[in-house]
C-alpha cells in the first residue's frame, strides 16, 4: 500500500462506506485512509486513544505513545481496559477502579465529557491531563466506542500555581503597604490634627476594602453591587434603622480601576453626609440607584446617582476638599465620564455618569477582552 | 506596707520585624494605656517570655519576614504560657480553627479603634 496524495479526497472504497457494526480488532481490511489517517494523527500534538465497547485501547496516536510510556502494541497486547494502563491509581497511592473513571462515563452515560484528570505514566509519575470524551455510535445510534483526546497540562497548571501564588502575594502586599503607610503618616503628623488622621486613616481602609472586593475575583474584575455595598458597609452595618439606605440598580462587573475609583467616591459622599448630610442626623435618608446605558461607542454607561434626604439644610462649601475634587474632576478625566454634586437645600445629589472600561488589561500592552 | 501603689500599667509584647510597623503598633498599646515592651524577631520575643512573667499580652504580626513565623510563635505561646492574651494583626484572612483559643486577629490596614479596644480588652 502506497500513500495517497494528499490533495485527493477522501478514499471511495466502497467498504469504506459500509456501516460500522463494531470497532474491535478483527480481520477488517486495511483501507488507504487509514495511511492517511496515521500520518495526520501521529503528527498531531494532542493524544489520541481510541477504544472499544470493552474500553480497551485499540488505536493511540504517537502523541498518546510519548505521553503514557506506552506503545500501541504494548497496550494491544495487554488487552485490558486503557482506565488499567494509564489511570489506575490515584495520586494518594490508592487504586483507583475503572467504575469511579470520569472518562470511562463518556461511553455508559452517552454523552460528552471533558474533564481533568491525573494519569499515571509507564515510569510510574504522575501528570495532569485535560480530556475530551465522545462517543462513537454505529449506524443504528448503538455507541460502540469512545474516542477521547488528552493533553498534559502540567504546566498550565505550574502557571496557575504561580499565578495564585503571586496574587497571594500582591494581596498581603498591598495591605501591607498601606499599613506602613499610616504608619508614616501617624508618625510625620504626630501632636498635629487628630481629627484629620483619622479622615487619612478612614481613606486608606475605604481603599484597603475596594481591593478586598478585587480579591474575589483574583484582580480582574469586581461586581458593582459589592463595591457600593462595600464601600456604605461602615454604616449599613452600624445602622440599625434598616430604611437609612435605599440601593437599587442592576449588577454588573468592573474593571479594578473604575471599582477602586468609585469605592473611594462613595467614601467620602458617605463622609460628608455623616459628617454634614442626611447621615448626621437619625432621620436622613440615602438612596443610591443606578443603571446601564449602551453608550455610542458599544461600550456601557453607569449612571449612578446619589441622593440624600431628611437632613439638615445644605449650604454649598466655600472650599472644595479631597472628596469632591476626587468625584468632580479626577472621575470625569479618567473615564471620559462625567460627575456633578449639586448641594440642593432638600439635601445633597451626586449624579455620576462613567463609561466602564472593557474588562482586562487596558494600558497594558495586551488588551484582552472578556465576557463576564 | 499598707500603703496603696498606683495600678501597674499592663505589659503588652509586641512582636513586630519592620520597625516602621513596630513604631504604630507600640503607638496602639499606649493609646490603649498599656506599657510596650518590643521584640524584632520570634526568637526575641520567646527569649523575653522566658525571663519576665509579667507579660499580660502578646501583640504580634503575623506577616513577619513574609512566613508563617508570627502564627508559629502564637500557637506556641497559647501552649507553653496558656494565660497569655493574644492579639494579632494580618494582611490575610485565617480561618477560625487556625487561631489558637481566645485569640484576635485583626486586619490591615490597621483599624485604629478596634486594635486599642482589642489592647484594653485584654488588660482588664
Amino acid at each position: 500500500v502506497t500513500l495517497p496524495n494528499s490533495r485527493q479526497p477522501l478514499q471511495s472504497d466502497p467498504a469504506a462506506h459500509a456501516p460500522l457494526t463494531t470497532l474491535r480488532r478483527g480481520s477488517t481490511p486495511l483501507f488507504e485512509t487509514e495511511r492517511r489517517l496515521n500520518a495526520v494523527l501521529n503528527n498531531a500534538s494532542v493524544s489520541i486513544f481510541l477504544m472499544d465497547d470493552r474500553q480497551h485501547c485499540i488505536y493511540m496516536n504517537r502523541a498518546a505513545e510519548r505521553l503514557t510510556g506506552w506503545t500501541l502494541t504494548e497496550v494491544l497486547a495487554r488487552d485490558c481496559p486503557l482506565h488499567d494502563i494509564v489511570h489506575h491509581t490515584y495520586p494518594d497511592g490508592r487504586p483507583f477502579p475503572l467504575a469511579e473513571c470520569a472518562i470511562d462515563r463518556a461511553f455508559p452515560e452517552n454523552n460528552q465529557e471533558r474533564g481533568e484528570e491525573v494519569f499515571v505514566h509507564r515510569d510510574g509519575h504522575f501528570f495532569p491531563v485535560g480530556f475530551t470524551a465522545s462517543p462513537i455510535r454505529d449506524d443504528l445510534a448503538n455507541i460502540i466506542g469512545t474516542i477521547i483526546e488528552v493533553r498534559d497540562i502540567s504546566e498550565e497548571k505550574a502557571a496557575a500555581e504561580r499565578q495564585r501564588l503571586l496574587i497571594n502575594e500582591l494581596n498581603h502586599r498591598v495591605k501591607n503597604t498601606l499599613a506602613t503607610v499610616q504608619s508614616i503618616a501617624a508618625q510625620s503628623f504626630r501632636g498635629t490634627d487628630p481629627v484629620a488622621l483619622g479622615v487619612f486613616n478612614a481613606r486608606m481602609m475605604a481603599l484597603s476594602s475596594a481591593h478586598n472586593v478585587l480579591v474575589e475575583d483574583n484582580w480582574e474584575s469586581a461586581s458593582l453591587r459589592s463595591v457600593i455595598e462595600r464601600a456604605l458597609a461602615p454604616h449599613l452595618l452600624a445602622e440599625v434603622d434598616t430604611d437609612r439606605f435605599a440601593l437599587a440598580g442592576p449588577d454588573e462587573r468592573l474593571h479594578p480601576k473604575v471599582a477602586v475609583t468609585l469605592a473611594m467616591a462613595l467614601h467620602e459622599l458617605m463622609t460628608n453626609a455623616a459628617k454634614y448630610g442626611a447621615l448626621s442626623v437619625p432621620e436622613g435618608r440615602v438612596v443610591v440607584t443606578w443603571t446601564l446605558q449602551p453608550c455610542e461607542d458599544g461600550r456601557q454607561r453607569l449612571d449612578l446617582t446619589w441622593r440624600e434626604r431628611g437632613g439638615p439644610p445644605v449650604t454649598t462649601p466655600t472650599r472644595r476638599g479631597f472628596g469632591s475634587r476626587l468625584i468632580e474632576r479626577q472621575l470625569p478625566m479618567e473615564f471620559d465620564g462625567a460627575a456633578e454634586i449639586a448641594y440642593a437645600p432638600a439635601g445633597v445629589v451626586c449624579r455620576l455618569q462613567i463609561p466602564l472600561t472593557p474588562l482586562g488589561w487596558v494600558g497594558q500592552e495586551t488588551i484582552e477582552g472578556r465576557s463576564a | 506596707m499598707g500603703q496603696r501603689l498606683p495600678p501597674a500599667r499592663t505589659i503588652v509584647l509586641v512582636v513586630e520585624d519592620d520597625p516602621i510597623l513596630m513604631m504604630a503598633l507600640v503607638e496602639f498599646v499606649e493609646d490603649a494605656g498599656c506599657e510596650a515592651v518590643e521584640a524584632h524577631t520570634v526568637a526575641e520575643a520567646i527569649r523575653i517570655l522566658e525571663t519576665r512573667t509579667d507579660i499580660r499580652t502578646v501583640f504580634t504580626d503575623l506577616d513577619m519576614r513574609g512566613s508563617t513565623a508570627g502564627m508559629k510563635l502564637a500557637v506556641a505561646i497559647r501552649d507553653r504560657w496558656p494565660p497569655i492574651e493574644l492579639l494579632m494583626i494580618s494582611s490575610q484572612p485565617w480561618d477560625k480553627d487556625q487561631i489558637p483559643a481566645r485569640g484576635v486577629v485583626l486586619g490591615k490596614p490597621f483599624d485604629r479603634r478596634r486594635i486599642v479596644a482589642a489592647i484594653q480588652k485584654f488588660a482588664v
